[in-house]
């Protein structure tokens, strides 16, 4: 049961996280408050970033802030399953005999930067998303299950597709968010080199443990959600289908719509992000911030919204106002 | 943990809502007394002002409860939702409101959290809203309502009635009409004509009454007499009869011929007294005087106490003779009760004549005497009586004539406004009598006979042609002819005036 003191300190709990993780972050202000909202809520993160933009160094000090283990997969084309997840291999045991032993693969960490996912085959992808889903793995009919809190962030790199295998839609529907980090503005960029040249190490210290991840988990599940915000949400989700009736937006620019993944993603991330702000309650503003890395993934424009230069996002704000006119 | 916070909240908010609810109650009920106003001005309706302001106030009453309830009714959950949007504090009211029965930590601590921002926030962050459409709504009932208290009301004219109905008169179905105009106007005068005939009906009432206490008419005569009375009074009361005097001047005549049939005494006095010996003695018959006549008779037994054997035989039956002689010559009938009381005394006289040798021959003649006395006074005062009566009904049908020819005058100023005919009153000539409608003689008569429209003068001139026929075959008796005469003088000349 969680206690009143955990509840009270949840607000300070992220601020510290959040203020150590500046050490190393420079920007990316969202990007770094979503990221806390996937691990706490349980969920992983695919990143969008060109390199050097700071995707590895942000896990990495995610990783020294929460004090948990964390590792790097750099996913290559002939990156196999077995190097992702691990495998059995002989040794010997105190008496000398030989015996098979389960060697854990990277994955095998309570933080895990997957970079460029897409750049691995669909089998070694597919072990990947297994874990990410599962948190286990099963090698030789024998299931590992991963150690808590397990968060995976994935990236992808928007400007190197040839040789890729995109992610399918089925899988990407895994990721609970989608963070883009752009480019530094000049001031973060300035900031950024001026602590580079100092050291290329990361500079946040443990500040909470696993167990606390776990606890404020606990405490987010039973942030109340007051009917109309559940209905505000489900609608948003229903919008992004142009199957159903009155979704003329989606009936004109997407090609397919969000899952039903997309909803509990927003619930749960609203209550997370509810209790970040120092709040009790979800409100509209929540579901409405976390609509864009919730829904960006997970929505599919058609020809029509390019050929209109609109993104996935101008279509989430186009949901978004639409949703609101409903629920004025 | 107290909600005092929110109640500050929640009572501005229903103050607001009661006061939306209490302008369209107002303005319902105005736009309904607006419509009340204006019915009892149009039919019209007498109202008390009293039972307006009560209309009003229940209407208002009533619907502004029903605003209350059904539009502008504010829940907690309402009251939450307003004051997140104006307070700006991201649903926490909302789901306080709905997880107010939630007794888990969360729950609690969401609360308190709520509460805190509540007692942080100004009551003034909730600001006063009034739609528009509420505004407008009042304005334009308001309005209404004002306007409909400078309408006029109705008034009843009945002057369009009277003209209407007074251009109806030229056709038959235009006479109806007036006719029925004539009815329904002239309530006044039927209650005066009911007033009249009520007087009449007891004049003659008094008359037969009169009739029958008499003691000198027999059943038949007074059975006639009151016949008389009765045809009289038809003709009275019969508003086609427009000679309603002269009516009464022959029944007076037929009245007074027959009391006057039964009236003898001035024949049989006139012709006692042309006889030597009965000649006081009709000397007082003829006056009705029945002490005279007692007494003319008692000097007349006086005069035979004298006499015996032959002589007063001899003058027995000289005044028997005498008294039969004067009984014939005056040719009263011979079942007139003072005729017989003459004859029987005459008839007992004879009798004494013949009986003069008695030897109480004078107790005799006393006893004639006696009796004869008797018999005649009776008479004589039975026809005092009838005479009495035949003044005193004398002077009620004069008085019957007056009230007759009084009504009729007013009648007729009542009706002239409605019988003027048409063509107007130009032109010189003719009336139809005082108290009656003008007609000039150029006015034209529709005459339903021919279906023809013809002058009045052509009309006089032919029943004045007739008139003097007539007269001159001796066809009106000579006391009318005056009469008549001055009667067809007065329409002639009348209209000259």
């Amino acid at each position: 049961m969680a206690e009143e003191k955990d509840i009270l300190m949840f607000a300070s709990t992220i601020e510290k996280i959040n203020s150590e993780i500046r050490k190393d972050v420079v920007g990316e202000d969202e990007v770094v408050e979503n990221v806390l909202i996937a691990i706490i809520s349980g969920g992983n993160v695919l990143l969008e970033g060109v390199p050097g933009v700071g995707k590895t160094r942000l896990v990495r000090s995610l990783g020294n802030a929460l004090n948990l283990p964390f590792s790097r997969i750099q996913f290559t084309p002939d990156l196999m399953p077995s190097d992702v997840t691990g495998t059995n291999i002989v040794s010997k045991d105190e008496n000398g005999n030989m015996k098979f032993s389960f060697q854990k693969g990277p994955i095998f960490s309570n933080i895990i930067l997957a970079d460029e996912i897409n750049r691995a085959t669909p089998k070694t992808q597919s072990a990947m998303l297994e874990a990410m889903q599962e948190h286990k793995v099963t090698v030789a009919n024998t299931s590992y299950k991963m150690d808590e809190p397990f968060f995976v962030l994935a990236t992808e790199n928007p400007i190197e597709q040839d040789g890729t295998y995109p992610l399918p839609e089925a899988q990407m529907d895994r990721f609970m968010f989608k963070l883009i980090m752009h480019f530094p503005s000049v001031e973060n960029l300035k900031e950024i080199v001026k602590m580079t040249q100092i050291t290329l190490e990361e500079n946040a210290c443990g500040v909470v443990d696993g167990n606390t991840i776990l606890k404020m988990r606990e405490i987010a599940k039973q942030i109340p959600v007051m009917d109309e915000i559940l209905d505000y949400t489900m609608n948003l989700v229903a919008l992004t289908h142009g199957e159903l009736e009155n979704n003329d937006i989606a009936k004109k620019y997407l090609r397919f719509g969000a899952s039903p993944r997309a909803a509990q993603a927003l619930i749960t991330g609203a209550k997370v992000r509810a209790l970040m702000h120092g709040k009790y309650n979800v409100s509209y503003e929540d579901i409405n911030a976390l609509a864009y890395p919730t829904l960006r993934h997970r929505i599919k424009i058609n020809y029509d919204a390019i050929s209109e230069h609109l993104s996935a996002d101008d279509i989430i704000t186009l949901l978004i106002k639409e949703n609101k006119k409903k629920f004025k | 943990m107290k909600d005092s916070s929110f109640d500050k909240f929640r009572k501005k908010i229903i103050i607001e809502s009661l006061i939306k609810s209490i302008a369209c109650g107002i303005s319902i009920s105005l736009f309904c007394e607006t419509i009340f106003i204006v019915l009892c001005k149009r039919i019209p309706l007498n109202v008390h002002v009293i039972i307006h302001v009560l209309f009003t106030l229940i209407i208002s009453i009533l619907f502004s409860n029903i605003f209350y309830k059904k539009v502008f009714y504010v829940s907690d959950k309402k009251i939450a939702l307003r004051l997140d949007k104006d307070a700006n504090l991201n649903e926490r009211c909302q789901t306080m409101v709905e997880f107010k029965d939630d007794n888990s930590l969360l729950a609690f601590l969401q609360r308190k959290d709520t509460y805190d921002k509540l007692e942080k926030t100004s009551c003034k962050t909730l600001k006063f809203k009034f739609s528009i459409s509420t505004l407008v709504m009042f304005v334009i009932t308001m309005s209404l309502f004002v306007s409909s208290l400078f309408i006029e009301s109705k008034k009843i004219t009945p002057e369009a009635d009277d003209t209407s109905s007074e251009e109806e008169i030229v056709s038959s179905e235009e006479n109806s009409s007036s006719e029925d105009f004539s009815s329904s106007e002239d309530s006044s005068s039927s209650e005066q004509e009911n007033q009249e005939s009520s007087g009449i009906d007891e004049a003659f009432e008094n008359m037969k009454e009169e009739v029958d206490k008499n003691e000198g008419l027999n059943d038949q005569n007074k059975e006639d007499i009151k016949s008389d009375l009765d045809d009289l009074k038809e003709q009275i009361t019969d508003e086609n009869n427009e000679n309603k005097e002269e009516s009464i001047d022959q029944s007076k005549e037929e009245i007074d011929q027959k009391l006057d049939d039964q009236i003898t005494k001035d024949e049989i006095g006139e012709a006692l007294q042309n006889q030597d010996s009965t000649n006081e003695v009709g000397k007082g018959v003829s006056n009705g005087d029945k002490d005279q006549t007692s007494s003319s008779l008692e000097e007349l037994r006086e005069s035979l106490s004298s006499l015996t054997g032959q002589e007063l035989k001899d003058a027995l039956e000289d005044i028997a003779s005498d008294i039969k002689a004067a009984l014939s010559q005056s040719q009263v009938d011979e079942s007139d009760e003072l005729y017989q009381a003459f004859d029987k005394f005459a008839d007992n006289l004879n009798e004494n004549a013949q009986n003069v040798a008695d030897s109480d021959i004078q107790e005799q003649i006393d006893q004639t005497f006696n009796q004869a006395i008797e018999d005649i006074s009776n008479a004589l005062d039975k026809q005092n009586a009838i005479e009495d009566l035949k003044e005193s009904l004398d002077q009620q049908l004069e008085d019957l004539k007056e009230q007759v020819s009084d009504n009729s005058s007013s009648n007729n100023q009542n009706n002239e406004g409605n019988e003027e005919g048409s063509g107007g009153g130009g032109g010189n000539g003719a009336s139809s009598g005082s108290g009656d409608i003008i007609y000039a003689s150029d006015d034209l008569i529709y005459d339903p006979i021919t279906g023809q429209y013809v002058t009045y003068g052509e009309v006089l001139s032919y029943y004045y042609s007739l008139m003097l026929i007539d007269m001159e075959n001796g066809e009106i008796p000579e006391d009318l002819q005056s009469l008549i005469n001055d009667y067809f003088s007065s329409l002639y000349f009348e209209g000259e005036n």
